[in-house]
């Protein structure tokens, strides 16, 4: 494991990495040093591996050549005179004591165009060592790494919208030097600024200049602003590149030009000359710096109303803080006074503010004069040249000056309304029937047809020609303005040429065409469909066009209306051979859903064959436990374990049940065997997990042949892109391209450059194939109860199945051996050493060896928690361990990154309080582990949506206690609780005993668990007693 | 006070107006002896009121001398009708507003037989402590120069040495443009408000544009940002929860700072040098997109 980290020094950039300290090459000798200031840093990665791994990251730069190995000393938290390793590292140590401390840290300088033009520029999605099953990848990028790399986009983002400007600067040897300013005048670019100034981690601020034991942290704010103005100014000037010196005599203008690029930033010339260009820079940058008050100039555009060519510019006053009061020239002109007030809101001189502006506008758009030839000008004609010309280039930098403009509304949606073509798509009318061309789904054949559009207007080709001979930039179709640019134009009739003669083709080349498969092609504005065809694709618009099915009658148990519709539309989907992917939230019964459809497919569709469930080892138990309560009738088993069928035996097997389960890790394994079977269709749960296409897994999964194929997932896959593609070409093959152009046409433009035209394509391309809902959806809430608890079923490991194999034996002799008080103490003590095994061996054993896939239930919390904080939300986790509460905060803490609260009843109420305090807030940590008896009355924690009981009380009245800290009045959100539960051990089968019988139910809330001193030897050995389901095999 | 240099007396054609109108009374050729004064600094305070300049400027002599301009002001009559000129186009308020003297202005006053630089020697008089019995003598001279700088500055200063100043102007305009046909009363000199003229001594000029800029930026309360910081927090900040999204986009328009802030007062007819400056954007541009569009 290696951390690559990254500190701006002032001048460059500084690359270090952190590597574990058991693979440290340098030694520490003799004692430890009394004072740790100035010493070095002890498990740092030599220079030469991160030299190495660099080359490795960023090909195409020397990095030998160009990174200089330095030294620099930075604040890092320290520990017993060692600085405490990243999160990224290791799990780490006490959360809250540690100090500052100097340490020097030996790494690599690298020049700022090195940085930004490799590392920045090719930072792309796919992190390396990110991915579990990527092999050697222990490589991770700490989060200051990130910060600086967002920094250089958003240094990009400046100078590829040029918000920059050419001026001058003390020197820092005397003198004035020419530099290079950023200017922040747009309020997106401000806004950004602000988030990275209170997103930046601290370690950022950490660097010192001198080797010493105590320093302080810079402010966020200095050390960004010093970023952007020495890498703006360093950018362009390499950029721009040296020219010829000017000689000694040239004018102090041109050695400013000349001192703005390359190397030599002084200029050498009399004070006077100076000075001179000083006042002049001001003069000139004056309206950078101007405050514009309460009020400001707007120009508003009219489009023609009556069918002329007449547009009207009128003139305005308008508040700063209210766009939407205006007041228009013509009401100014009759206030004569040198202050109104409008809405509270004072004016200060509002004639000659207006004159004034219109002034300053006329310097940017001259043609204005026109229309201040009159003493109370309130607006002026444009024609439509003109008109464009205002609209595309004036009406930018009239609001980059921050002056208001008012253009209709259709010009911000105008790409809507290019110029393109509508699909018309019927179904074939083929004599062997509707039915098998159903089956066919993607690969049916369809009658196609082009027609020319406008937006949602379709268009004659002749009428078209006509509109284009005008060569107008704006032309009014049906009353309707467009833009139209001769390179369309051309497109849109070079295409339609070569579409000539072509009508038949497959459903999926079809809609593929309305990606715009050719780079050159024209927009494809949106498809007309009759028959099935109709039904299927108006999913493309967003409404629900299957039929509602009824319950199947083997379903035990009550779907609720949206789970109705979501079952409904699979088996839709299913029955036409189109893949589907259901996306609800979490919470929502995706599980469920599936089981509804895989019971009306066998009882409704004479469906006989099997499905095969592929999911991730965490949550067999669960699909088992609810296939038993919802569909006791379907068929279904397990394939997993090192007993488990192989060749005839597992076809036999399989085609005698529905349903087959079997995990993520044995498909590749067992490719061939699975492959021996005929399946009726295939089913991913946890999709997420072949989020990465070029995995074995995924390649494997995308090999099984079904009849249909089916993903769940609870990530919001729609922002995730490639996992979007891998999960659509598991679904769909082929639908969204191959991955290199899905990356060049949609990855890239859209999360790269915000291409909203690319955003909205891509959605109208999958809307079809992916339901999601959300729990927030005010539809689906009030299908919802407040409060939803649901049991979650884990498995053990099989670490954990030995253990308490050994523990059980062990004690349960010498339970038989002994008497009364004694007896009693075995039992419990039996009991807390058998739960905290389900919960985590490391909590039984007191090891501090590795931790993350050891227990069933953490593997299964981890898969969750991704899930939620991908949402956006928050949860509580409550154990009755303080220690694995310790354990779970040291751990999600370094899986996630991110800071993890813990409490317990150590903690000094000061510091309960601020934990308190920070969870509360909106952006404050997103997990709050608590001890169920510290934790468990008195709290407000509203902010959780979700509540996780890792383990177990067995008494419902703690439990809802602690649950209810976020189930509360102030609480808006529905709250999902999660109880976890270790299938097949004594957490399961104390479970079914309380839900089985009330009374003991009742007396357990009583007693807590003391009743179960009371039980004879048997029916303690066949409580707590393993069974074989328990147990994960991989 | 001193000048910008060779260019800088009367870079705008209003104040180069004012030279040739000088010159056009008779003062051409006197006038030259007082450049290197004015651009030397020899001038060391001028102010201007309705029909006068008062200055003060630096000879060989240890004390100043003291120069009076006088320039006739207009009538209350003919004022009458200049305003009338003037609320007659928005346009000659908009551009005065803005700081430029409008270009037909002079058209406005001459159809109505008043001009609005001194067309004669009578308009014009001058005189001097000095001991030179040529008149304009090089302290004059001077003085005109940084009349002409001053004007550059600030068109309303012409207005104001012909009798009013820019409130009077604004509100006399205001009046017939509101249509409240208030007669203007032309006040006398001594109740005109005393402007106070700005300080622009270049020492006390900051070199630095930067400070303003930063101000719109600079989150309040930002300096508290340190306290309580945990461990973890210490290396991760508010990264994961914040997931901050910066889009790479070329600009809407070109070059947008460039063309609104127009060409740089101080290159002022150095076409290849404004051209270097627009070829720089555009290189930094490409070069921009071609990074940031790699891959």
């Amino acid at each position: 494991m290696i951390v690559f980290h990254v500190a701006w020094t002032g001048r460059n950039f500084f690359i270090w990495a952190e590597q574990e300290l058991g693979s440290c090459t340098q030694k520490k000798r003799g004692r430890p040093p009394k004072n740790p200031g100035g010493v070095p840093h002890t498990f740092q990665a030599p220079v030469s591996k991160i030299l190495s791994l660099l080359s490795l990251l960023y090909p195409g730069v020397d990095w030998g050549k160009v990174a200089k190995e330095d030294k620099l000393w930075l604040l890092l938290p320290t520990g017993k005179r060692m600085p405490l390793p990243s999160p990224g590292l290791s799990a780490g140590s006490e959360n809250w004591e540690y100090k500052l401390a100097g340490w020097e840290i030996t790494g690599l300088s690298v020049p700022i165009p090195t940085f930004i033009e490799a590392i920045v520029a090719c930072n792309n999605d796919e992190q390396y060592g990110d991915e579990d099953d990527s092999g050697d990848g222990h490589l991770i990028f700490g989060e200051d790494w990130n910060f600086w790399v967002l920094c250089g986009r958003f240094m990009l983002r400046m100078l590829c919208r040029q918000k920059f400007i050419p001026s001058l600067a003390p020197g820092e040897e005397g003198g004035v030097v020419a530099v290079w300013q950023p200017v922040f005048e747009d309020p997106e670019d401000r806004g950004i600024l602000k988030r990275l100034i209170s997103a930046m981690p601290p370690v950022c601020c950490g660097v010192i200049k001198e080797p010493k034991q105590d320093g302080k942290l810079a402010m966020p704010y200095d050390v960004i602003m010093d970023y952007l103005r020495v890498t703006t100014d360093e950018l362009i000037r390499t950029w721009l590149g040296d020219v010829s010196q000017p000689d000694q005599n040239a004018p102090v203008e041109r050695k400013w030009l000349y001192a703005l690029r390359g190397k030599d930033r002084c200029i050498v010339a009399s004070k006077r000359q100076i000075e001179g260009l000083v006042k002049g820079l001001k003069e000139w940058t004056a309206v950078l710096r101007e405050n514009r008050g309460s009020f400001r100039t707007c120009l508003r555009l009219e489009e023609p109303k009556d069918g002329s060519e007449n547009w009207y510019l009128s003139f305005h006053l308008q508040a700063t803080d209210d766009p939407s009061l205006l007041v228009s020239a013509r009401d100014v002109w009759q206030m004569n006074g040198k202050v109104i007030t409008l809405l509270n809101r004072q004016f200060e001189h509002p004639q000659e503010r207006l004159l004034e502006d219109l002034g300053k506008i006329l310097k940017i758009y001259p043609p204005l004069e026109r229309g201040l030839m009159e003493p109370r000008p309130e607006g002026m004609f444009l024609t439509t040249d003109e008109a464009y010309f205002f609209l595309k280039e004036i009406s930018v930098l009239l609001q980059d000056s921050g002056f208001g403009v008012i253009v209709p509304s259709w010009w911000r949606e105008r790409k809507k309304r290019m110029p393109g073509v509508r699909l018309k798509l019927c179904p074939t009318h083929d004599h062997s029937g509707v039915e098998s061309i159903e089956k066919l789904g993607l690969n049916s054949i369809v009658e196609f047809d082009w027609k020319l559009s406008i937006g949602e207007e379709t268009i004659d080709y002749e009428e078209f020609k006509q509109l284009a001979a005008l060569k107008k930039p704006l032309v009014c179709i049906r009353g309707q303005w467009v833009e139209l640019n001769p390179r369309d134009i051309e497109a849109v009739m070079r295409w339609l040429e070569k579409q000539k003669g072509l009508k038949k083709v497959s459903l999926k080349e079809a809609l593929g065409m309305v990606m715009c498969v050719e780079d050159e092609g024209p927009d494809i504005t949106g498809i007309d469909s009759e028959g099935w065809l109709h039904t299927f694709l108006q999913g493309l618009a967003g409404s629900e066009c299957y039929t509602v099915l009824d319950t199947p009658p083997g379903f035990c148990g009550k779907l609720r209306p949206y789970q109705i519709r979501g079952f409904s539309w699979l088996v839709f989907l299913r029955t036409r051979g189109f893949g589907a992917c259901l996306a609800d939230d979490m919470g929502l019964g995706k599980t469920v859903q599936l089981i509804a459809m895989l019971l009306y497919e066998r009882e409704c569709l004479g469906v006989r064959g099997p499905t095969l469930l592929i999911c991730p080892t965490s949550v067999v138990g669960n699909w088992l436990r609810e296939i038993e309560r919802f569909a006791p009738g379907l068929k279904t088993f397990i394939h997993h374990g090192t007993d488990r069928a192989t060749g005839d035996e597992f076809v036999e097997k399989a085609s005698s049940h529905d349903l087959v389960i079997s995990t993520y890790n044995l498909v590749h394994r067992d490719l061939d065997i699975l492959s021996m079977v005929n399946w009726e269709g295939i089913v991913l749960d946890e999709a997420q997990n072949i989020k990465n296409p070029s995995t074995k897994q995924a390649q494997s999964v995308r090999k099984l042949k079904g009849k249909y194929r089916i993903a769940l997932t609870g990530t919001p896959i729609e922002n995730r892109l490639m996992e979007l593609w891998s999960i659509m070409e598991f679904l769909n093959s082929g639908y969204l391209g191959s991955r290199e152009s899905f990356r060049r046409k949609f990855v890239i433009p859209i999360e790269k450059h915000g291409d909203e035209r690319r955003a909205w394509q891509l959605k109208q391309l999958i809307k079809p194939f992916i339901l999601r809902r959300v729990k927030t959806d005010p539809a689906i809430i009030k299908d919802l109860p407040l409060k939803q608890e649901n049991k979650v079923y884990c498995t053990l490991t099989r670490e954990q199945a030995t253990l308490y194999q050994a523990v059980l034996e062990d004690t349960m002799k010498r339970i038989a051996a002994s008497r009364g008080i004694e007896r009693r103490g075995l039992i419990l003590s039996l009991l807390t050493k058998l739960k905290q095994i389900c919960d985590h061996p490391a909590l039984f054993l007191g090891d501090n060896s590795s931790f993350g896939n050891r227990s069933g239930k953490l593997m299964r919390l981890v898969e969750m928690l991704d899930e939620i904080l991908s949402e956006g939300d928050k949860a509580l986790i409550f154990t009755q361990y303080a220690k694995m509460g310790k354990l779970l905060q040291t751990y999600l803490q370094s899986a996630f990154r991110r800071e993890v609260l813990f409490l317990h009843g150590g903690v000094r109420k000061d510091n309960r309080d601020r934990m308190i305090e920070q969870f509360q807030t909106q952006e404050g940590p997103d997990i709050f582990v608590l001890s169920l008896k510290a934790g468990g009355v008195g709290l407000n924690l509203t902010q959780a949506n979700h509540v996780f009981h890792f383990d177990r009380w067995w008494n419902p009245a703690v439990e809802n206690q602690a649950t209810d800290r976020a189930f509360r009045i102030g609480q808006h959100k529905n709250v999902q609780v999660h109880k976890y539960i270790c299938i097949g051990t004594l957490e399961e089968k104390i479970d079914m005993l309380i839900e089985k019988k009330r009374d003991l139910a009742d007396k357990v809330v009583g007693t807590g668990e003391a009743w179960l001193t009371e039980l004879s030897d048997d029916e303690l050995r066949n409580l707590f007693a393993l069974e074989s389901e328990a147990v994960r095999n991989e | 006070m001193a000048c910008r240099g060779k260019k800088a007396f009367g870079s705008n054609w209003w104040a180069k107006q004012w030279l040739e109108a000088l010159e056009s009374c008779g003062w051409d050729s006197r006038l030259t002896r007082g450049r290197a004064y004015a651009r030397n600094g020899n001038v060391l305070n001028v102010e201007i009121s309705p029909g006068k300049v008062e200055a003060h400027v630096q000879g060989s002599r240890k004390i100043p001398y003291k120069v009076e301009i006088s320039v006739k002001t207009l009538s209350q009559c003919e004022w009458e009708q200049v305003l009338d000129a003037l609320a007659s186009k928005a346009i000659f308020s908009a551009k005065l507003l803005s700081g430029e003297m409008p270009d037909n202005i002079e058209e406005a006053f001459s159809a109505l037989e008043v001009s609005l630089f001194p067309r004669c020697a009578i308009e014009l008089s001058a005189h001097c402590t000095c001991s030179d019995w040529a008149n304009p003598c090089k302290h004059i001279a001077a003085v005109c120069y940084i009349l002409a700088q001053e004007f550059d500055r600030d068109p309303f200063l012409l207005f104001k040495l012909r009798g009013m100043s820019r409130e009077q102007i604004m509100e006399a305009i205001r009046n017939r443009r509101t249509s409240a046909a208030q007669p203007m009363a032309a006040k006398k000199e001594e109740d005109l408000p005393k402007e106070v003229e700005r300080e622009y001594n270049l020492q006390n000029d900051e070199v630095s544009l930067e400070e303003k800029i930063d101000e719109k930026v600079k989150p309040v309360g930002c300096s508290s940002q340190h306290d309580h910081v945990s461990l973890i927090n210490y290396w991760t900040g508010k990264m994961k929860s914040m997931d901050i999204k910066i889009v790479v986009e070329p600009p809407l328009v070109e070059q947008s700072i460039l063309k609104r802030l127009g060409e740089p007062p101080f290159l002022a007819g150095k076409m290849d040098m404004i051209r270097q400056l627009e070829r720089d954007y555009k290189k930094v541009l490409l070069k921009a997109i071609t990074v940031g569009y790699k891959d």
